[in-house]
């Protein structure tokens, strides 16, 4: 016999309760509208419903990324490995946390991650504010607990007052890791001279020799353009690209679908800004740009993962000097945060 | 000004409020209870935290850490189901744990749960949970690399000399979690609940077949860590599989 439910009131008696785990604010205090200045060609970005930004909401999460107070007083924020001078990346290979200990990736660039699908390299995390967790928690980064970290900072202005404006309640986990996310999602780029002549029609921009360099970059030879596409110069998907053949450091995406094909398999980082976001790839790896074009022209190890879009190519130094310059362009003109 | 989001803002918080009301919904007649009470053994006999066993791989073992989810708690009767808990978090390393929970009276043939969280709790986002909610902040159990929870921790202390006596050498450390190692397990059950009445619904777990149900043993020295790791994913679906296979109703 096949066993029926007992009763439709105990039924929803069990959603309801259910109900009960789920903690969202009830209310969204009263709070000035946030309108994020998006530049020509940009996307508007995917905005979560329950947590649409607020002047006050963006406010408190730049103040708690730039807070030493997330590890608990012990010289580490977001920014110490996320540099607002370096798109918000870090300028060493692997950063140092609170134990003075490194990770095992390099800390990306937050330019554009408004955009992004699923956060870090490997795609394991889907939204900006579940991400937030990670580097409290994280041994190697400030080894904090969320809970701890907002039971320090609730009482104290202007958490206090901002938190209740912004989310209708006291400083906790949910507001520190809903208003971080909305501070990031206001880190967009999209003000380069790349910018001015691709979607602002300014055919000056760039040199002769910067636009020789777009023509590589856009290329069939080179293939660049074949990952490294759309407004943020990424396609935001996961490739190998035959960067090693040992992965028993870093499985890469595979480390989340445990499919042995995604081996090896990294997200495409975003272009912008690149002069400013050495070393390079997901173990900071490559200092340059001339060793990652170097890495790119050399086809890469022969991975059976590696994407048939990378293979040998042979560039004359002045291409090769021109991709560089071309790269050199996609550096914002103006800060990526612009709030007060 | 819109008023339309604090209208339905007050309409969640009356219906949030009325839903916190537990087991309102359910006519108290023909309601008995049971007193689940999640035992730890070893090899049959009662677990003691502090003795060193022998373990199938000829090792001596120590416990320091049993804690793990129970999910989708069901009592199965011939023509009803009940589902006493989504969801709660046992830590048996010290004793016993005991949930006394409201059951429709009947005749109850089978236990049903899963080991571990099912997909839909597994991927909850742990900061719209109460801090000290079994899934909250407060359960140590959060996996923030995956944005999953662990299902299972399993930790102690290991020599692989049988012979040797003294402290215990080398640590161990088994953590699972991930969608794919979630185990659902059926057990029989001879289970009478009468109405306006609490019976014991013991659930044993035996912690020697951590490492061996008999056919497969796993030791220590082929893994003392596994964290999720999908380098060693085969040996945690061993590990998931063993875990499992660890429970048993009287
Ligand atoms: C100790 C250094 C360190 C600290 C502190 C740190 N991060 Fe990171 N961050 C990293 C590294 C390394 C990565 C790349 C990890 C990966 O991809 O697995 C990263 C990745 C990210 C990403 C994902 C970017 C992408 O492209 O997917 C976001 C978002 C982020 N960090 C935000 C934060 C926030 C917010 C904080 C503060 C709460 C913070 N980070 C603190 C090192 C750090
Ligand atoms: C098959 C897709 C693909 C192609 C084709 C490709 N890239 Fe990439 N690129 C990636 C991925 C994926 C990474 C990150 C790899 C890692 O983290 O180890 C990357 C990394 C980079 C980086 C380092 C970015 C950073 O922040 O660390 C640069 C610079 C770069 N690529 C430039 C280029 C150029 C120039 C070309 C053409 C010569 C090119 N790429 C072709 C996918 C591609």
């Amino acid at each position: 016999m096949i066993p029926r439910r007992i009763t439709v009131p105990l039924l929803v008696a069990l959603v309801l309760h259910a109900g009960c785990r789920k903690d969202e604010p009830l209310a969204t205090a009263d709070d000035d509208a946030f309108t994020l200045e998006l530049p020509p060609g940009a996307p508007v970005p995917p905005v979560p419903e329950a947590n649409r930004p607020t002047a006050t909401r963006v406010a408190l999460g730049k103040r708690l990324f730039f807070d030493e107070r997330l590890s608990l007083g012990r010289g580490i924020s977001c920014a110490s490995c996320h540099h607002p001078v370096r798109a918000f990346s870090d300028t060493v290979a692997l950063s140092v946390g609170v134990h003075g200990t490194t990770g095992f990736r390099n800390a990306s660039s937050l330019a554009n991650v408004a955009y992004h699908p699923a956060l870090f390299r490997d795609g394991g995390v889907p939204t900006l504010e579940q991400q937030v967790l990670a580097p409290v928690h994280d041994e190697a980064e400030m080894d904090a607990d969320i809970n701890v970290v907002a039971t320090q900072l609730a009482g104290e202005e202007p958490y206090r007052s901002w938190s209740r404006k912004a989310y209708g309640r006291d400083l906790d986990p949910y507001v520190i890791t809903r208003a971080i996310a909305c501070y990031e999602r206001t880190l967009i780029s999209g003000w380069s001279r790349f910018d001015r002549f691709r979607y602002r029609n300014d055919a000056s921009a760039l040199t002769a020799e910067e636009l020789q360099g777009w023509t590589v970059f856009t290329s069939a030879e080179t293939n660049c353009s074949g990952c490294h596409s759309g407004f943020d110069l990424s396609d935001h998907d996961y490739h190998n690209i035959g960067t090693s053949l040992d992965h028993s450091a870093d499985p890469g995406r595979e480390r989340i679908t445990l499919r042995p094909e995604d081996r090896g398999k990294f997200k495409t980082p975003t272009l912008r800004n690149i002069a400013l976001t050495a070393p390079y790839m997901h173990d900071g790896s490559m200092a340059t740009l001339e060793r990652v074009i170097g890495h790119f022209a050399g086809g890469g190890v022969a991975d059976p993962n590696k994407s048939p879009l990378v293979h040998s190519f042979t560039l004359s130094d002045a291409d090769r000097q021109a991709l560089i310059a071309f790269l050199h362009t996609l550096t914002d003109e103006r800060p990526l945060d612009r709030l007060p | 000004m819109n008023i339309r989001p604090f209208l339905l803002a007050g309409l969640a918080a009356v219906a949030l409020l009325s839903a916190c009301h537990k087991g309102s919904a359910v006519d108290p007649e023909g309601q008995g209870a049971v007193r689940l009470s999640v035992i730890p053994v070893w090899n049959g006999a009662p677990f003691d935290r502090m003795q060193v066993y022998l373990n199938a791989a000829d090792q001596r073992e120590q416990i320091q850490l049993v804690k793990f989810y129970l999910a989708r708690m069901t009592l199965v009767a011939p023509d009803v189901e009940h589902e006493l808990f989504d969801a709660d978090l046992f830590n048996i390393t010290n004793g016993p744990e005991t949930r006394i929970l409201p059951v429709p009276a009947g005749d109850y043939q089978q236990l049903r749960f899963g080991l571990g969280l099912p997909p839909d709790l597994n991927h909850t986002d742990i900061a719209t949970v109460p801090v000290n909610d079994p899934l909250g902040n407060n359960s140590g159990m959060y996996w923030t690399w995956a944005t999953m929870y662990r299902f299972l921790l399993f930790e102690g202390r290991f020599d692989n000399d049988p012979q040797a006596t003294g402290l215990l050498p080398f640590q161990f450390s088994w953590h699972t979690g991930l969608d794919t190692l979630y185990r659902e397990r059926d057990l029989p059950l001879a289970l009478e609940v009468p109405a306006g009445d609490t019976v014991d619904l013991p659930l044993y777990v035996d912690l020697a077949r951590f490492t061996t149900d008999g056919a497969d043993t796993l030791s220590f020295a082929d893994i003392a860590q596994f964290h999720g790791e999908v380098q060693s994913l085969p040996l945690g679906i061993r590990i998931a599989d063993l875990e499992q296979g660890a429970f048993c109703t009287p």
